[in-house]
């Protein structure tokens, strides 16, 4: 089958979870299982500014053949304050101020979706709900969507023009049993064809040691770990301020060391080491290095990390907020979580005094990991979903089978 | 009664001491909250470090709370307004009162939505009187009507499921809900929507069995109601309910049938061996008061009550039933 991708940006050079994962998945599609892809984008890298930075016109890469065009415009500066406007009451805006939002916001690229339109895909997944690609996309190609909206519970999802958005589309493969509750509660849909189909996580290589070297810890020493961009709204400086109190009650505590891209500025102290983006080999090493590893965002759909953290052997400690974490934790049993400080502070006492417990944990998140989210059963699971979008697109002509994804 | 064991079930089965780990760390976080020297200051602002992240939901559809949003908006803004210096005032030109007359016209933007979203939230509940009268929009967007089902009778208890395609519209998805459920001696809701679908019915299903990650049929965790409740009006091609007449309780088939009816211009509903569950259940969840859906007759009417037109009919031992109901006549 020939398989459409919209997404606004698309790339190895690319770090956001879900661009990532759908380039993953189409790569692994097209290797695995026969399938054609084609990927309808922007020339953005960048989801802080949509900035066209690669070049446009059609590459192939990892198999996949990618149209990439240039943006009309970009995130408009004044996105962030219509966002704080619409916030207090998003699905009480008029509809039309909610698409200015989508508009500013951006990146506004009409040629994507009349691409994708015009392409002879039978079906075309479009990711994450939010942007305007996604919006419009939704709406010009309707039920030939394969919907990876990665949705969580935030103002944007609850704008006026999402009902039509979510509504417009064939099916959805949701991340986790919470985003497809959530998609559920707020919108009619829940007749139409879906699987909790998740993300592949495999297991890269790394050692602890070059890893603490890198990272500018001494060979030996303990830490936590922290992984993701370093964004306030990711929970970092929530994260950093739980690890400052901390260390203040507890001051034999390991140092926490923040992992990733640096997006909102987050100053290093004695308590917290603000390492930066790094490669992956330094990623893993610091993962099993990891006496544990602390996931505090509240708005995730799925979150990688948490799967990763479990196969190199690390407990996770996760935001009782988050849905798509608690899950992970409640159906792997190999994490912990906290909804202030006071439990915070009683799950690390617990978790840093008991080896025998963080390994109990990492043992059960591993096994959890590896028989739900390895590729075979994640590649079954996305075409079992694809032939019954086909099927519900004309039951008679499309019986169970036919026209499968690969 | 004991549910048929489900071999793929996930792990919940191993490692059972998470709960119990759990609420000893939350024992243990309430002793660390109580001590006298508990970082009271501290922990609040990394509570509201956590609360930025995620904050509360803003207010619902409600009136009054859209009311309670004005309110605040204008209150800011008529404080902006009045707490800086005078019109005129040369302390207020510069840089500090461009600031400030960004913030005023921020909060202006601010007043004006809040505003909006009163407004659509009046006509919204305007739009639902309106549609509550006879012959409203309400009415208008009632779906349209299918071809008439056709009602077999006169067959033995398993020729239902070979023929239920026959009752079955090939326009919209179908919903196969409740098979197989506690211990029935039904199929499950997984073997009827493989069977369905392998016959070109697009058919999906909800159980209320453990969420599982696998690939085949489309079957979902969950409960039927719910499940209803958010699927939208006319959604449906058809609903077919089976083993679920024996286990609802009055409350929840009162609930259940409307939805039923909102959802799918088609329902049918399946008893596979009312006697077995009278025999199971005993006599005091046997009993075939009004609205206690042992008995076909009890489904009729209130799918009547709804708009639709339904039979019923036992096959000829009289051991099974089934109810079709349609928004067009009956054949």
């Amino acid at each position: 089958m020939r398989l459409g991708l919209v997404v606004p940006r698309y790339g190895a050079e690319v770090v956001g979870g879900t661009e990532h994962w759908l380039r993953l998945l189409c790569e692994h599609l097209v290797a695995e299982r026969g399938a054609v892809v084609e990927v309808f984008t922007t020339c953005a890298l960048s989801a802080a500014t949509w900035a066209d930075e690669l070049a446009p016109g059609t590459t192939e890469e990892g198999g996949v053949t990618v149209h990439r065009h240039r943006s009309r415009s970009g995130r408009d500066p004044r996105s962030a304050l219509l966002r704080a406007l619409v916030s207090p009451a998003p699905a009480l805006v008029p509809e039309a101020v909610a698409r200015r939002l989508v508009e500013l916001a951006g990146p506004v690229c009409p040629e994507v979706v009349a691409q994708a339109e015009a392409s002879t895909c039978a079906l075309v997944a479009v990711t994450p709900y939010l942007y305007w690609p996604s919006v419009t996309a939704a709406a010009r190609l309707g039920r030939r969507v394969v919907f990876h909206g990665a949705a969580h519970d935030e103002p944007e999802l609850h704008l006026p023009l999402m009902p039509a958005v979510y509504g417009a589309v064939g099916g959805f493969a949701f991340n986790s049993f919470a985003e497809q509750a959530l998609v559920q509660r707020c919108f009619a849909v829940a007749e139409r064809p879906c699987a909790v189909v998740g993300n592949a996580v495999v297991e890269g290589a790394g050692d602890p040691g070059p890893a603490r070297a890198a990272l500018g810890l001494a060979p030996d020493e303990p830490f936590v770990l922290g992984l993701g961009r370093v964004e306030r709204a990711k929970g970092s400086h929530a994260l950093a301020e739980l690890w400052r109190l901390y260390r203040s009650r507890r001051p034999a505590a390991p140092r926490l060391v923040l992992l990733g891209p640096v997006h909102d500025a987050l100053a290093p102290n004695a308590d917290v080491v603000v390492a930066g983006r790094t490669d992956e080999a330094v990623k893993w090493g610091a993962l099993r290095g990891a006496a544990a590893v602390v996931v505090p965002s509240a708005w995730e759909s799925f979150s990688l990390v948490v799967l990763e953290a479990w196969l190199a052997g690390a407990p996770v400690v996760v935001n009782r907020r988050c849905e798509a974490t608690m899950e992970h934790c409640r159906r792997g049993r190999g994490g912990l979580w906290f909804d202030g400080y006071a439990d915070f502070e009683a799950v690390m006492d617990r978790l840093l005094a008991d080896d025998g417990l963080r390994r109990d944990l990492a043992r059960r998140g591993r096994a959890y990991t590896e028989r739900t989210f390895g590729w075979p059963a994640v590649l079954d699971r996305y075409q079992t979903l694809t032939d019954r979008i086909l099927a519900s697109l004309s039951p008679a002509a499309a019986p169970a089978g036919a026209g499968r994804a690969g | 009664m004991t549910p048929p064991a489900r071999p793929d079930r996930d792990d919940r089965d191993e490692a059972p001491d998470l709960d119990r780990l759990i609420g000893d760390v939350e024992a243990e976080g309430a002793r660390h909250r109580a001590a006298p020297d508990f970082p009271h200051d501290g922990a609040a602002a990394v509570g509201a470090e956590l609360d930025r992240q995620a904050p509360p939901p803003g207010p619902g559809a409600g009136l009054a709370a859209a009311m309670d949003e004005v309110d605040r908006a204008v209150t800011s803004l008529v404080a902006a307004v009045t707490d800086g210096p005078p019109a005129g005032a040369g302390r207020g030109r510069g840089r500090a009162g461009r600031a400030r007359g960004e913030r005023i016209e921020h909060l202006v933007a601010g007043a004006a939505l809040a505003l909006a979203g009163a407004a659509r939230v009046m006509a919204a509940e305007l739009g639902r009187q309106e549609g509550a009268q006879p012959g409203g929009p309400a009415a208008a967007a009632a779906p349209a009507a299918p071809a008439a089902p056709a009602t077999v009778a006169g067959r033995a208890a398993a020729a239902w499921r070979e023929r239920l395609a026959e009752h079955l519209p090939r326009q919209g998805r179908v919903l196969v809900a409740g098979a197989g459920q506690a211990g029935g001696p039904g199929p499950t809701t997984e073997a009827l929507v493989a069977e369905l679908r392998a016959g070109g019915v697009d058919a999906y299903g909800v159980t209320s069995a453990p969420p599982l990650l696998q690939a085949g049929p489309d079957v979902r965790h969950g409960a039927l109601l719910e499940h209803l409740r958010a699927v939208g009006r006319g959604g449906l091609g058809a609903a077919v309910v089976t083993d679920v007449p024996d286990a609802l309780t009055p409350e929840l088939f009162a609930a259940l049938v409307p939805e039923l009816a909102r959802c799918a211009p088609v329902v049918v509903a399946v008893s596979v061996a009312p006697w077995w569950w009278r025999r199971t259940l005993g006599a005091v969840a046997a009993d075939t008061a009004p609205g206690r859906p042992f008995e076909p007759d009890t489904w009729v009417e209130a799918l009547t009550a709804q708009g639709l037109v339904a039979t019923a009919a036992y096959d000829e031992g009289g051991r099974s039933f089934r109810v079709v109901a349609s928004t067009g006549p009956a054949s």
